[in-house]
């Protein structure tokens, strides 16, 4: 049987991942396609005897190569053509949805419309006869409910039945007399060319009119290609003549005339023009005095659930290391075992690993918290209310979304920086997003705050993660003055209708992230904490983890370079230099250099630190170098090893220097 | 009378008559459904600075002030 392939493509914020969901069940993975960069979502699904793929397209509001998330979905289609693409809309919101799917069928695709949130639909009182859509779209029309799974069997019934057939069919819309004529011609034109296969030729003659430079360029280096773009620009040159507007102008106004036509004949909207909730909570989120006391409510709240709820969790985990451990160490007593393997199993594994998993709950419940953020439509309003200040380091606000998706781990806020349009805008948030405290620092800060700051836990860690966006700022304003100057780019960007995020697609998000910090920690950190471990008790005969083992020598080699910031002991200078691989290590390695068990961790920091020093020590670790993976994805992002190196530079630097400041500072103004 | 869309008051509604700025800036707006002869809803304005909030066939759109004052309305 042969395998089908289909596209999900749509809006961003109409329910795509759900469908996705809804389809493939628990059988989704997370893939990279070949040549690209963008991640894709691509899964399985069996349907009477029928072998599916599905692939979730990025969420795009055209496939007019505005970000690259526009290019790779529109390459997408047009390169591996999909036996069929469902297109799904917000029912609620149709008119502008249906301007992609007019895209995505002069494209030459295979469209189903799947007609989303009908529910929401028919609470507001719009009455969508889908029979005429699909009537004047000459396309599928299936109504569903994604979120209930509801019309989900139908709709993949439809396509099945859509992906058999033949490409090219056209929807009833006119360009109009006046341009008709001219896109027939080029297409006939268009049409002797060497096309490669996917390549619909009105598609190319419609793109070359709009000034498409992809299409331009890949049309002028098939034979004859030069001649047509030299017909379509004389086109250009005699409709702007006619018309007085650009083309561009032109196609979009014919494109929209047809789909509010088609909405008058199809559509039966009852209720309008009234406020809907989304603009009542957007009065009091985004209002100039309010918006920003709320933004920092909204933070703190995250951060007093990450800390208060996972405290319980965190004692059971710290507990069951310490029991694991016992257990580990009296089996290797009852056998006669080696004294080393119970070092091995309590010190290196329990006390290395466990002080890691330790922080499993707070990092969960942060992605937890950042899910229901993204899913319920407040992070759009957060990137609106901080557009203004944004505006002051030459950025706009969207910029802002993957510096708090940086909270939780910077490898995807640095992805995420692909909804920039504007390269040096993408460039600029990419560089400074490292210095947003992302989860695996907070390890360290739970843990030096319990032992120092155990009154001011919150305000403590709030501080640091304030002083990390403050910074981000400042060394973005440098960064704009000096790297890139020139205007800031423009802001645009669609604040989608508040929803009520659902129970499954917050868990599945947060299972998505979370999880990988545990695979982490039982690969990566699991392996190095080992390494530390024997670094810790070579060479032979020396007492475990003292000055003179390898470790204790490594770390008093550079020791001397973090004196003046105020932890120039062996013990932390290593687990700094470890920490470059990544920030739990910082804490893995002072787990196994300290032994196992939190209570024992805290006494022997209490020795090795003062508050002032511990606080200096935070902030050191908040700003120097991430972890390999960020300067991995800042390779893979910028497409050279210059900004990954200078990333490394320059976050060591001014971690030195500023935990140096509050260091010398502090003690001037006379705190220990 | 033509105004640029910032000098806007919350609340009034709008038809967009021109759409200054560079022609992918446009294309943006035409995707997000603001071309030359829609009608837009300002929800919200603080006229002296910070972005704005239309309403465009059913959607909430945020822009920023400097893309506002390019934007002509009547």
């Amino acid at each position: 049987m042969k395998k089908i392939t289909i596209a999900v493509a749509g809006n961003p914020n109409v329910g795509k991942s759900t469908l996705f969901n809804a389809f493939t069940g628990a059988r989704q993975h997370v893939g990279n396609w070949p040549g690209k960069t963008i991640e894709k979502k691509e899964g399985e699904l069996r349907h009477e005897g029928h072998n599916i793929k599905i692939v979730d397209l990025p969420g795009t509001y055209s496939l007019t190569a505005y970000s690259i998330e526009e290019i790779v979905a529109r390459n997408y289609i047009v390169d591996e053509h999909p036996d069929a693409v469902i297109h799904i809309v917000d029912s609620t919101n149709l008119e502008r949805n249906l301007y992609l799917t007019l895209q995505l069928i002069e494209l030459g695709a295979n469209v189903v419309l799947a007609l989303n949130m009908t529910d929401l639909a028919e609470k507001q009182k719009i009455e969508i006869d889908e029979k005429k859509i699909s009537h004047f779209l000459n396309i599928p029309v299936v109504k569903i409910q994604a979120r209930k799974k509801q019309g989900i069997d139908k709709l993949i019934k439809v396509t099945i039945e859509e992906a058999g057939k033949k490409r090219h069919k056209k929807p009833q819309m006119r360009y109009g007399k006046e341009l008709r004529p001219h896109i027939i011609e080029l297409g006939d034109i268009a049409k002797k060319l060497n096309l490669s296969e996917g390549y619909n030729p009105r598609w190319i003659v419609l793109k070359l009119l709009e000034c498409d430079d992809q299409v331009r360029s890949l049309v002028e280096k098939i034979d004859g290609g030069k001649e047509l773009i030299e017909e379509v620009r004389k086109t250009r040159v005699h409709l702007v003549h006619i018309f007085g507007e650009d083309v561009d102008t032109v196609l979009a106004n014919a494109r929209y005339g047809f789909i509010a036509g088609l909405m008058k004949e199809s559509v039966n909207k009852k209720a309008e023009g009234q406020l809907t909730i989304s603009d009542k909570i957007d009065r009091f989120v985004t209002n100039r005095y309010l918006g920003i006391p709320f933004f920092l409510f909204v933070m703190w709240l995250m951060f007093t659930i990450t800390f208060e709820v996972a405290a319980p969790f965190m004692d059971l985990i710290d507990w069951s290391f310490g029991w694991m451990s016992g257990i580990a160490v009296g089996w290797v007593a009852s056998v006669n075992g080696p004294e080393w393997l119970a070092s091995l199993i309590a010190d290196g594994i329990m006390g290395g690993v466990g002080s890691v998993l330790i922080f499993v709950p707070n990092i969960f419940l942060l992605f937890m918290v950042i899910a229901i953020l993204e899913d319920s439509g407040y992070m759009a309003r957060a990137a609106f209310i901080m557009d203004r200040l944004m505006h002051k380091i030459g950025l706009h606000g969207k910029s802002f979304i993957p510096m708090i998706l940086g909270f939780g781990c910077n490898v995807p806020a640095i992805m995420a920086t692909r909804t920039l349009e504007n390269k040096k805008d993408r460039l600029l948030t990419i560089l400074i997003n490292p210095l947003m405290s992302c989860s695996a620092r907070l390890p360290v800060y739970v843990l030096f705050v319990g032992a120092f700051f155990a009154e001011y836990q919150g305000l403590v860690i709030f501080s640091l993660y304030l002083l990390g966006i403050t910074l981000a700022i400042l060394m973005g304003l440098i960064f704009k003055k000096s790297l890139f100057p020139g205007l800031s780019s423009p802001f645009v960007m669609e604040l989608p209708p508040y929803r009520m995020p659902t129970l499954t697609g917050i868990l599945v998000h947060m299972w998505e992230r979370g999880s990988l910090f545990i695979k982490k920690a039982g690969t990566m950190i699991f392996v190095i904490v080992l390494f530390i471990w024997f670094l810790a008790n070579l060479p032979m005969g020396v007492e475990y983890a003292s000055q003179e083992s390898l470790i204790g020598q490594m770390g008093s080699l550079i020791a001397p370079i973090f004196e003046p910031c105020g932890f120039g002991s062996w013990q932390a200078s290593s687990s700094l230099l470890f920490g470059f691989a990544a920030k739990e290590v910082v804490v893995g390695t002072l787990g196994t250099v300290y032994g196992v068990g939190e209570e024992a961790l805290v006494d022997s920091l209490r020795n090795t630190f003062t508050p002032l020093s511990a606080y200096a020590f935070m902030v050191f670790t908040l700003l120097y170098v991430p972890c390999m993976a960020v300067i991995s994805v800042i390779k893979k992002e910028t497409n050279s090893w210059k900004w990954p190196i200078f990333t490394v530079v320059y976050t060591t630097l001014l971690a030195w220097v500023v935990s140096f400041i509050v260091y010398q500072g502090g003690l001037l103004l006379g705190f220990t | 009378m033509s105004m640029p869309l910032s000098m806007v008051g919350e609340g009034k509604k709008v038809k967009i008559i021109e759409i200054g700025g560079g022609w992918m800036l446009k294309k943006r707006f035409h995707d997000l459904g603001l071309y030359e002869g829609t009608e837009i809803e300002v929800i919200k304005n603080d006229v002296t600075a910070g972005p704005l909030i239309i309403r465009v066939l059913d959607s909430r759109i945020g822009i920023g002030r400097g893309q506002a004052n390019r934007i002509m309305v009547e």
